[in-house]
């Protein structure tokens, strides 16, 4: 059997160049195991341990709406003794947007 | 500190393999998956489990299988994840998504990943069944109305880059909003049935051409996820491949901010990365009364050891002596290697 690449065009002399190309453009931020979704493309978590801060950050989450559909969860962990805040988002866009 | 580990730190995650039971006997399954394996995790150990899991700082549920959704518990399972305010995924071939089952997704998964191997009849061929492309097509309509996240992972061999053009844009016609490129493992079933097949470090590095050709021209449209490292970025982070020392106060520390992912597999065993990694590196078993104590005392014991089985992988990894190519399968080098240590030491 011929290799998958074989039959796209691109030589294994021109390989390097294509990689120095590529990497311009592309960039691997994570790499996920097999039979796990790449989460991180669709949605985010961020922990917040200042109190304060919790609505600040759930604000400027919500400000993205119009743009953007956000949903937005709250969890707080540590339970009894609250050390943190998890904000689950989910950012998608508008239909059509 | 929260170490990044190869997701980045703000998800740990937890992959949950409640069954091996399958409607399909893919060539390339890395769990040896089927019809006839009935192993499964009773409800109960998994959502005790996941309790002591979130206390310990894990905030997403991966689960995959076998078919997932031949777990009769499953839905139980899922609200129970969600209760705890973890993030749900769910990897299934797709070929059994009905209204019923499309809507309870909707109420618990926040990212659905479907099967997708190819062209139809490449898909037929690996899933080893004639018509499993036309019956995971035909849900997809399902899952768009129910407005489920959803996105396609593909396996990628030596053989089928060249199909990965006509993946993308069949992923954009159904509406996905991810495709993901992950290396065929040569694990399990796939040891046999396609030994030879994954594609080698050349192959990976077409792939990246290729990946970053078709996320450029459908840029804005669909995310095209490529599950390989980079040796220049993890020269540059070692902590992205737990190359590392333990740290100091690990035993105090949670496991989520030490290890992710970790696997829950059928069996109960509870290991670090990677399916079927070496039961010398297990965590825990979830069905043992101890669970928590024994995720405690491998914070002392196995964390450091298994951060040295990483450590070697990296050194090799990142030796210009050892490689032509950018890019490899960082898991599948930590389970052969740990696979290695075995060896060694029966013989």
């Amino acid at each position: 059997m011929a290799r998958g690449s074989s039959k796209l065009g691109v030589s294994a002399a021109s390989l390097e160049k294509a990689l120095t190309a590529a990497k311009v453009s592309y960039k691997i931020e994570r790499w996920w195991k097999y039979g796990q979704p790449a989460i991180d493309q669709i949605t985010g978590v961020i922990n917040v341990t200042d109190f304060a801060h919790v609505g600040t950050v759930v604000q400027q989450l919500a400000a993205q709406q119009g743009k953007l559909q956000v949903t937005l969860e709250v969890f707080p962990y540590g339970i009894i003794n609250p050390e943190g805040v998890h904000i689950n988002f989910n950012i998608q866009q508008q239909p059509g947007g | 500190m929260n170490c990044q580990g190869p997701n980045g730190s703000e998800f740990r995650v937890v992959q949950l393999h409640p069954t091996l039971r399958c409607n399909l006997k893919c060539r390339h399954c890395y769990s040896s998956s089927s019809p006839q394996n009935a192993e499964t995790l009773p409800p109960g150990t998994l959502t005790g489990a996941l309790s002591i899991l979130r206390d310990e700082g894990f905030n997403v549920v991966s689960v995959s299988g076998g078919e997932p959704l031949l777990y009769k518990p499953l839905f139980e399972v899922l609200n129970f994840a969600r209760s705890l305010g973890m993030t749900v995924t769910l990897t299934t071939n797709g070929m059994l998504l009905s209204k019923a089952v499309v809507g309870q997704l909707a109420e618990t998964a926040q990212l659905l990943a479907i099967s997708l191997d190819g062209i139809p009849e490449s898909h037929n061929q690996m899933r080893s069944h004639p018509q499993a492309f036309e019956k995971m097509s035909r849900n997809l309509e399902l899952v768009r109305n129910a407005g489920i996240p959803f996105g396609f992972i593909f396996a990628l061999t030596l053989y089928n880059l060249d199909e990965l053009a006509w993946v993308a844009q069949f992923a954009i016609e159904q509406g996905a909003r991810l495709l993901q490129v992950h290396p065929l493992e040569e694990e399990g079933r796939a040891s046999e049935e396609l030994s030879g097949a994954a594609p080698d470090e050349e192959e990976l590095a077409h792939a990246f051409v290729e990946v970053a050709r078709l996320q450029a021209l459908h840029s804005g449209k669909l995310a095209i996820q490529f599950d390989a490292a980079d040796r220049v970025s993890i020269a540059a982070e070692p902590a992205r491949a737990f190359a590392i020392n333990p740290v100091e106060n690990a035993a105090e520390s949670t496991l989520g901010s030490l290890m992710s992912p970790i696997v829950l597999e059928h069996d109960g065993t509870l290991t670090p990365l990677q399916y079927g990694v070496s039961r010398d590196y297990q965590i825990a078993n979830a069905t043992a009364p101890d669970f928590r104590e024994q995720i405690t005392s491998w914070k002392s014991t196995g964390y450091p050891r298994l951060l040295n089985l990483c450590s070697r992988v990296y050194r090799q990894a990142i030796d210009p002596s050892q490689y032509t190519y950018p890019f490899f399968n960082w898991y599948s080098a930590v389970l052969r290697a740990s696979s290695h240590d075995k060896l060694v030491q029966i013989a």
